[in-house]
């Protein structure tokens, strides 16, 4: 599937510990791509399929129009999108039958440049310090990522 | 209640007719008082039944052949005919043709095989009007089961029909008009909106070129993703290819984007040739669009398949996938589904969906077209 660099290498140990600290079933990280800004999911932790690397968000739609465009971390919950005829925004929480989630804005000075995101496939609530610990691995993989500058794959 | 005097038949074609001269001469028939008294309560239950029937509803017997042999004053009443007009008839007197020969069959061969039949049927009065009837037909067999007589029982429902129909109507014209709207907002968010910040964003790249501040190469680029965002829902309003290419390059984007957005591979297959109606394309274009959206939804696979067809008199456009499939028991309170069904009936079609849990799904759309 992906040839790891070093780079992928660190990230995916932080999405791992991020979901075993928390619990959860998937964690996931996407980037903004290209002049367009397209979001595209990069690395997963718990993912049951590879689903998730042939998604590209639409802009101004599901994630890419609330958490990415505001700015600031939401909680999803597959009843209340099919409520309000948004699931089908959402192809990451599809591909990988997540019927929670919990995501961040990934900042690099004042730009968005990612997603952080944490998906259970049962009903959940993320409790505060589950959202601080999100947090602090957000925080931690925007430094890798920021280090080590995204390398240009065309695929 | 039958004006035909009979009573000199045992036992009448017509139901309980007898009841009343029987009652009369038990009597002197049958000695033991109880079993006397049982047969005429029980005569009596029939005779009762059958009144009950005449006032609720629209009754006609008719023998093995289909020959009329009775009818009450409701059958009467609403096809406009006599009794004498009608006994010795068969229902081709009150049939409105609207019904085609298969029709016909599949009713006669269910009842003479001892079926209860049951339906709607559309007749014609005498004076030329047209009603439908709810229709039960129940044969009654002899003791090799072989029916001798059949007893129809009807219910008016014509206002229902036209009810029902005006609102097959009225969501044909409302889907055309929701589809009307859906183009001019496209049209003049890609035209209006969109070309506005087209032209806001040559300013600003000449202005960058120039050598003006770098804040401005930041702005640039937030304007070409708000570029790109209103050009994303112009296309998903409506996309103008349909109106201006047709079905074939719009399904075409469409699954392109929906493979990207997804992460499902789509195998399309078409033969179309030459460009239906826009009606038609409308049609297609929406249905595959609603089914595709649910097999992201739901069915949990990699891939699905998209297949459009001539068949000459026809076009068929077909949905599939091998995914979890779901039971039409426990499917939702969604509209997809329905909305498909009125789309393809408002053009004259048909839509099936087959689908099995664990076996995938497949939704088959079906519209005639004018061959040639
Ligand atoms: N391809 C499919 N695979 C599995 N289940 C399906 C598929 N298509 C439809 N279903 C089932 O049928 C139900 C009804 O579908 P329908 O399109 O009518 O409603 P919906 O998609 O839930 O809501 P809406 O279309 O109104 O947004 C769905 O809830 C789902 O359970
Ligand atoms: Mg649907």
């Amino acid at each position: 599937m992906l040839s790891m660099n070093n780079r992928d290498h660190l990230l995916t140990e932080e999405l791992q510990r991020l979901r075993t600290q928390i619990g959860s079933d998937f964690c996931s990280l996407g980037l903004l791509e290209g002049y367009d800004r397209l979001l595209k999911w990069k690395l997963a932790s718990g993912n049951v399929n590879d689903r998730f690397l042939s998604i590209i968000e639409r802009p101004g739609r599901g994630l890419s129009g609330s958490v990415v465009k505001v700015g600031r971390a939401m909680q999803l919950n597959v009843p209340e999108l099919v409520a309000a005829r948004q699931l089908h925004e959402y192809a990451v929480l599809l591909a990988e039958n997540l019927r929670s989630a919990y995501a961040i804005p990934l900042f690099i000075g004042n730009q968005v440049t990612g997603i952080l995101l944490a998906g259970d496939r049962k009903r959940r609530i993320y409790r505060t310090e589950e959202r601080n610990q999100i947090a602090l691995a957000g925080e931690r993989i925007t430094q890798i990522v920021a280090e080590q500058a995204v390398e240009p794959k065309s695929s | 209640m039958s004006e035909r005097s009979s009573q000199e038949r045992y036992p009448s074609e017509n139901i309980a007719e007898n009841v009343d001269s029987l009652l009369e001469r038990l009597d002197g028939q049958i000695a033991d008082p109880a079993f006397r008294d049982v047969l005429k309560r029980s005569l009596k239950q029939l005779a009762d039944v059958k009144f009950a029937l005449d006032e609720a509803s629209i009754v006609a017997v008719t023998d093995r052949k289909g020959t009329i042999q009775y009818v009450n004053d409701k059958f009467c009443k609403i096809s406009g005919y006599s009794r004498e007009e009608l006994i010795g008839q068969d229902h081709r007197l009150v049939n409105s043709g609207c019904h085609g020969k298969a029709f016909m069959r599949d009713l006669w061969s269910s009842i003479s095989s001892g079926h209860v039949w049951q339906g709607e049927i559309k007749n014609r009065s005498k004076n030329g009007g047209e009603y439908w009837v709810d229709t039960t037909i129940v044969p009654f067999v002899d003791a090799e089961g072989r029916p001798y007589q059949y007893l129809a029982i009807r219910h008016e429902v014509t206002q229902l029909k036209q009810t029902e129909e005006q609102l097959q109507s009225m969501m044909a014209q409302m889907m055309q008009i929701q589809e009307e709207e859906r183009r001019r907002f496209s049209r003049d968010l890609h035209d209006g909106i969109g070309q506005s910040l087209f032209s806001l964003k040559i300013t600003l790249d000449r202005m960058i070129s120039e050598g003006a501040d770098k804040g401005l190469e930041n702005l640039g680029r937030e304007v070409s993703q708000l570029m790109a965002e209103v050009r994303g829902l112009a296309w998903e309003l409506r996309p103008s290819v349909l109106d201006d290419l047709g079905i074939v390059p719009a399904l075409r984007t469409y699954i392109e984007n929906y493979e990207q957005h997804y992460g499902i591979r789509v195998h399309f297959d078409c033969n179309l040739r030459k460009r239906p109606n826009l009606l038609i394309e409308t049609t297609i274009y929406r249905v595959v669009q609603e089914a595709l959206t649910n097999v992201a939804k739901y069915a949990d696979v990699f891939e699905a398949c998209v297949a459009v067809r001539d068949h000459g008199d026809h076009l068929e456009a077909v949905v599939e996938d091998r995914g979890i499939g779901f039971s039409r028991e426990k499917k939702g309170r969604g509209v997809g589904l329905f909305s498909m069904e009125e789309r393809a009936r408002a053009v004259a079609g048909e839509l099936r969906v087959r689908s099995q849990p664990g076996e995938g799904t497949a939704v088959k759309l079906k519209v005639p077209i004018k061959a040639g």
